[in-house]
């Protein structure tokens, strides 16, 4: 493989674990699980004001040095890490409408500590006005 | 209690039924990168017809939250609509040329128990075997959120993929386990 070759032009096949230090500088890392747990531990949520763009940016940080593919239709891309996980994201799930980014780590040798899980990004819930 | 069945349905092991003793020509996918895994769809020809192997997201109730949950999809296709899932990817052809003997499905069985009260059962088919003259080829599904398919080559694969219990505690909701089961059953 090429220079370039690699998500965002590194010059080496990253694994998960090589980009787990930094993304956890800019989303909630605990136990192996990004952002707030839903009714089930494995089902995650992100919130923010604007989803679409949060979604692209965990995506990429955590796809760095990768290697990617467009999903037919535009509904997503997804990234192959060299320890074996592999990401996925959807422009829009079904179940909500939202931007969704899947870590799978079933073919992984060594996820640095990252657990399987589904991530939803939401809408921050507006403050109530009195 | 609420079941669910996302096995394949009459129409697909109809489908599978004509396939034994058909010759096994080849299958078609996209090449291998770094997993032994391929996005989505693949193609089987056999006899004079060809196939797809779909492993595609649609919304279902996944123990008590609606979310998009992969499953398989059996079915007859044109040839010229056999294309990767992956936009600018040339899917590869494997040869196999050989008879296929048996045709084999894994079938899971999810049990979810809370505070002692069995809530969900979810039946699922995990995988498809077909056995030729000289060895298996399996077909996996991946993951409940995953679309990859899984491709294994070699001897005992039934047995291997069949061996499977797992027990997970408190990961669904607190005081609760989910059982998961498999069993082998011959098309």
């Amino acid at each position: 493989m090429g220079v370039g070759d690699y998500k965002g032009g590194t010059i080496s096949y990253h694994s998960i674990r090589d980009n787990v230090f930094n993304i956890s500088k800019y989303y909630k890392y605990e136990d192996g699980y990004f952002g707030e747990k839903a009714k089930i531990e494995k089902i995650r949520h992100i919130y923010s004001n604007d989803i679409e763009s949060t979604a692209k940016d965990f995506y990429d940080k955590i796809t760095y040095g990768g290697i990617e593919s467009c999903l037919l239709n535009g509904k997503g891309k997804k990234t192959n890490m060299s320890d074996g996980t592999i990401i996925t994201w959807r422009n829009t799930s079904s179940s909500d409408g939202t931007p969704a980014v899947d870590i799978n780590i079933k073919y992984s040798k060594d996820s640095g500590g990252v657990k399987q899980q589904k991530i939803h990004f939401m809408k921050e819930k507006k403050d109530e006005k009195y | 209690m609420k079941s669910i069945d996302i096995r394949f349905n009459k129409e697909q092991l109809e489908l599978l039924k004509k396939c034994k003793n058909r010759k096994f020509i080849k299958y078609k996918a996209d090449p291998f990168n770094y997993t032994n895994t391929v996005y989505n769809k693949l193609g089987l020809f056999i006899g004079e017809n060809t196939y797809q192997l779909r492993n595609e997201v649609e919304l279902q109730d996944y123990f008590g939250e609606k979310e998009d949950v992969a499953k398989l999809v059996f079915e007859e296709i044109e040839k010229e609509n056999i294309v990767s899932g992956l936009e600018n990817t040339e899917q590869k052809d494997t040869i196999v040329d050989a008879k296929i003997m048996n045709i084999y499905l894994i079938q899971e069985k999810q049990k979810l128990v809370v505070n002692g009260e069995r809530t969900y059962e979810v039946y699922l088919t995990r995988a498809i075997i077909f056995q030729t003259e000289d060895r298996e080829y399996a077909f996996v599904k991946d993951v409940w959120f995953s679309e990859e398919i899984e491709i294994i080559k070699g001897n005992d694969l039934k047995e291997k993929l069949s061996t499977h219990y797992e027990k997970m505690d408190n990961e669904f909701a607190e005081n609760s386990i989910l059982y998961i089961d498999r069993v082998v059953e011959k098309v």
